[in-house]
């Protein structure tokens, strides 16, 4: 069976079914199931929180940990699974009317499927839903009792289950937890020493097949841990004498493929690398967690690096996940509630109201009654975000939680209609990077926030030069840009001023980045600014964003400083 | 009303205060078409008492929770139960002085005042029910201050100046947190006496669904009540908005099962159908799926 990919919202959908058989909702399961097609499978998600809820976590835990290594690690799973579901299923039926349903058109679909082979799996899962249906499949005595023995009855609680499982496939196939490993992996380093060497069992991939669909095992030791990478080094300190191409090229390898073709970036460059940033470059990566094997070396390093840093971010969003929704849910009732909360003002004539003198001849001689008039509030008219975080090694020690506000946020915006863009910067050996995750548009991308990570310095002024080009693409009469900075701009490449070479750092820098912010409120841009920098960058960050900045001590009140600031800009609109 | 309180346990003594107060404020003639008949009763003993006995002392009473808690159901029956008269005010963003209590209008050629829901229930007695009080903005609430405290009194600029009749209370709700609403301001929020209202229970829920609907059979008056808390714990658990938790929705979908139409299809139109987000339509879908079968036919629901 060719391995698919699943989509996020599968994912979180498999999720829920899960969530809501086992009625409890502050666990991440650790297996999901997905029919041929990739969508959530309702009947064996039901089963698995049902499982959870009614034999707990540790029996499914146990079993499938005893399974862990064997060559028929696979078989042994989907047969416990097997079982599992039979029990469940007679305990949780009289309280779910569905399940005898579900079941039954689970079965059908099975059978239909026609898959006809004389392996052991295979044979005892028909017969298992041919049972199911009611009928009685034929079968060899050795396959039916294993059936017989796994069919387990709904009224044993979980650590029977698991030894009745366990003995049944002990009954069956010899299997006994550990020993079964062990006498395995003897074997085979008895072949490997005779020069019998072949493909060893292979780690099983997270998607794999299961019953007729596929099956996502999320347990630890996966996505991370294996990938020994070096510590982040500047590019800088590699070697000063590299070519521009090879530049490039480096960025590209580090930052994923890029937004817009040469041809564009060309002419980005040329518009915004001009006068203080002269001589500078630009690259707008994608935001996508790809690895090109193409990639060698340091690069390679670099990618790999981020990318497990992109699931760190996943997995310290996933961890606390209950709480990450129930701020959602808040922030987007915040800013819902200020868009609605605050129309604007328009004067109506109406037939009662405050009396306007002016009027009155009307209704004594044209018989109008509409002589006063009322104050009637209507929609202050539509906004966009834009969001650009500070992606310099700075925020290293908070990419986690800078990652999950992000996505808090535009989680949020997104459910208010509101059309976001989310972007991060930073700058390496003369290049800005603009990381653009999600575009206006791009309703169904949040979790590609997800994808950010540090690196390198920080040109903000540069920076806040490339989102103002890009605001033009902005759908709506009102732009609020939000930045997540430091107020500290410092990048290796010099400030041009005249015939004089600065470097960006210090006053220059700060003097730089004001600039640029006053030219985005020239164009009538808000631009506020949530400041994690420390005390001694307060003078910085007022010079910078004057009054409109708020500064947060702890990344945990990002998303919640960020409604208040859209509330306000709301507001004044 | 009164023997339902009794039939719900509510204790001896607030009843028969209530029915004292009943007879020292009998309501007469026209304004006896203003007592609500309640078509959904408030199940829960303890919030009976502590409502009743507020407004017995008259306080005003401020219902706080989130949707689906029965704080209108409460508000109305407690009207019933005291047998007054009663006046809704919807609060909504441009809510001010002259929705509530009365504004100029032209007659006959002069202006003269189209009296306000408040103003009437000040002068007849009445209960008035301020709903999602919290939706309007404080400072046009501020005319509510001295109807609302000790003073009891309305006086309207340009007219008279009256004092609330001693049968006058107000019930107000507020959803704290919903969309459109705001934070009531201390001086307001320190005129009620507030009771903050639980979730409807299981209990509750078949309680009501099997008076509203005689011929439910028990086992599906249970699964309806499981499949209201399934989505109350997706809610609860941050996946859904409160848009498909909705227990009118819930009734209608059974009233319409009653008439004929399909279960699943009854569903969607009560429930599911009232999120416009093509994913939590799906959540909430998969919800029923999991606890109904595919095909919910009449005489499965109703003996």
């Amino acid at each position: 069976m060719d391995l698919i990919e699943i989509p996020d919202s599968e994912k979180r959908r498999a999720r829920n079914l899960i969530w809501n058989a086992a009625g409890d909702y502050g666990f991440e399961p650790d297996f999901k199931a997905y029919d041929e097609d990739g969508r959530a499978d309702l009947y064996w998600n039901s089963i698995i929180g049902a499982v959870r809820k009614n034999y707990g976590q540790e029996t499914v835990d146990g079993l499938l940990e005893s399974f862990q290594g064997c060559k028929d690690q696979a078989l042994y799973e989907e047969l416990a699974w097997l079982a599992l579901e039979n029990a469940v299923f007679l305990r949780e039926s009289p309280r779910r009317p569905a399940l005898p349903s579900l079941r039954r058109s689970y079965a059908r679909r099975v059978l239909a499927l026609g898959h006809t082979s004389d392996q052991i799996l295979n044979i005892v899962e028909s017969a298992h839903f041919r049972r199911a249906l009611g009928e009685e499949p034929r079968l060899r005595p050795g396959e039916q009792k294993l059936l017989d023995a796994l069919e387990l009855p709904g009224d044993l609680d979980g650590p029977a289950l698991a030894a009745r499982i366990l003995g049944a496939l002990r009954a069956s196939f010899g299997f006994i937890p550990g020993e079964t490993q062990a006498a395995e992996a003897k074997e085979k380093k008895h072949r490997f020493l005779f020069g019998r060497r072949r493909k060893g069992s292979a780690e099983l991939p997270p998607v794999r097949g299961f019953a007729y669909g596929f099956g996502e095992h999320t347990v630890s030791g996966q996505g991370g841990g294996r990938e020994v990478v070096p510590p982040q080094r500047r590019l800088t300190d590699l070697n000063a004498a590299q070519s521009e191409a090879a530049l490039r090229t480096y960025v590209q390898s580090v930052f994923g493929p890029p937004l817009f073709g040469a041809q564009q970036l060309q002419e980005l460059e040329q518009a915004l690398c001009a006068d203080d940033h002269k001589g500078c470059h630009l690259y707008y990566a994608r935001g996508d967690d790809t690895l090109d094997p193409r990639v060698k070396g340091y690069a390679a390093a670099q990618r790999k690096s981020a990318l497990n840093q992109m699931a760190h971010n996943r997995e310290a969003y996933e961890a606390d996940a209950v709480r990450h929704r129930n701020s959602i849910l808040r922030l987007t009732a915040r800013i819902r509630n200020a868009m609605l909360a605050y129309p604007q003002p328009t004067v109506v004539r109406s037939a009662s109201g405050q009396l306007d003198a002016s009027r009155v001849w009307r209704g004594l001689y044209l018989d109008d009654d509409k002589v006063f008039t009322r104050v009637l509030r209507t929609d202050p008219g539509d906004i966009s975000v834009d969001l650009l975080l500070d992606g310099s090694t700075s925020q290293t020690d908070r990419q986690a939680a800078v990652a999950a506000q992000g996505y808090m946020i535009a989680e949020s915006l997104t459910r208010c209609g509101i059309p976001v863009r989310v972007s991060s910067f930073c700058s390496l050996s003369g290049y800005t990077i603009v990381t653009r995750y999600r575009d206006y548009s791009e309703t169904d991308k949040n979790d590609r926030v997800f994808h950010y990570f540090t690196t390198g310095c920080n040109r903000d002024g540069l920076a806040i030069r490339a989102l103002g080009q890009g605001l033009g693409d902005s759908p709506c009469e009102h732009r609020i840009v939000i930045l997540l900075s430091d107020a500290k701009p410092n990048d290796v490449a010099k400030l041009v001023q005249g015939d004089s070479l600065l470097d960006y750092a210090a006053q220059n820098g700060i003097e730089n980045t004001a600039r640029e912010v006053r030219a985005l409120l020239r164009q009538e841009v808000s631009v506020i600014c949530v400041f994690t920098g420390n005390d001694e960058d307060i003078p910085a960050a007022h010079t910078i964003y004057g009054r409109d900045f708020a500064r947060i001590r702890s990344l945990d009140q990002f998303a919640d400083t960020v409604g208040t600031l859209i509330q306000n800009q709301i507001r004044g609109l | 009303m009164l023997d339902f309180l009794r039939s719900e346990g509510v204790s001896p003594r607030i009843i028969k205060e209530l029915e004292a107060f009943r007879t020292k404020f009998p309501a007469e003639g026209a304004l006896r078409r203003r007592i609500p008949e309640p078509r959904y009763l408030y199940y829960g003993k303890d919030i009976w008492e502590e409502a009743a006995t507020a407004l017995l002392c008259g306080e005003n009473l401020l219902l706080v929770g989130p949707k689906a808690t029965g704080k209108n159901v409460l508000a109305e029956n407690l009207a019933a139960v005291f047998a007054r008269p009663s006046w809704d005010v919807s609060f909504y963003i441009n809510t001010d002085a002259a929705t509530l209590l009365g504004t100029d209008t032209f007659a006959e050629g002069a202006v003269s005042l189209r009296k306000g829901p408040i103003y009437r229930c000040a002068e007849e007695g009445g209960f008035g029910i301020l709903d999602e009080i919290n939706m309007a903005k404080n400072e046009s609430l501020a005319v509510l201050h001295a109807t609302l405290d000790f003073r009891r009194s309305i006086d309207m600029p340009g007219y008279d100046r009256i004092t609330l009749h001693d049968a006058t209370r107000f019930i107000a709700t507020m959803n704290y947190g919903y969309a459109g609403t705001r934070e009531l301001n201390e001086a307001l929020a320190s005129r009620f006496v507030v009771i903050d209202m639980p979730a409807i229970s299981t209990e509750g829920l078949v309680k009501l669904l099997t008076r509203e609907f005689p011929g439910l059979r028990p086992a599906y008056a249970d699964q309806f009540a499981g499949l209201f808390q399934d989505i109350q714990r997706k809610c609860d658990g941050g996946e859904l908005s409160t848009k498909p938790l909705d227990l009118r929705g819930l009734l209608a979908a059974v009233r319409l099962m009653r008439a004929g139409l399909e279960g699943n299809r009854a569903l969607e139109l009560g429930l599911v159908n009232k999120s416009f987000d093509s994913f939590e339509r799906q959540l909430v879908t998969d919800v029923i799926r999991t606890r109904l079968p595919d095909e919910i036919r009449f005489e499965d629901v109703f003996a």
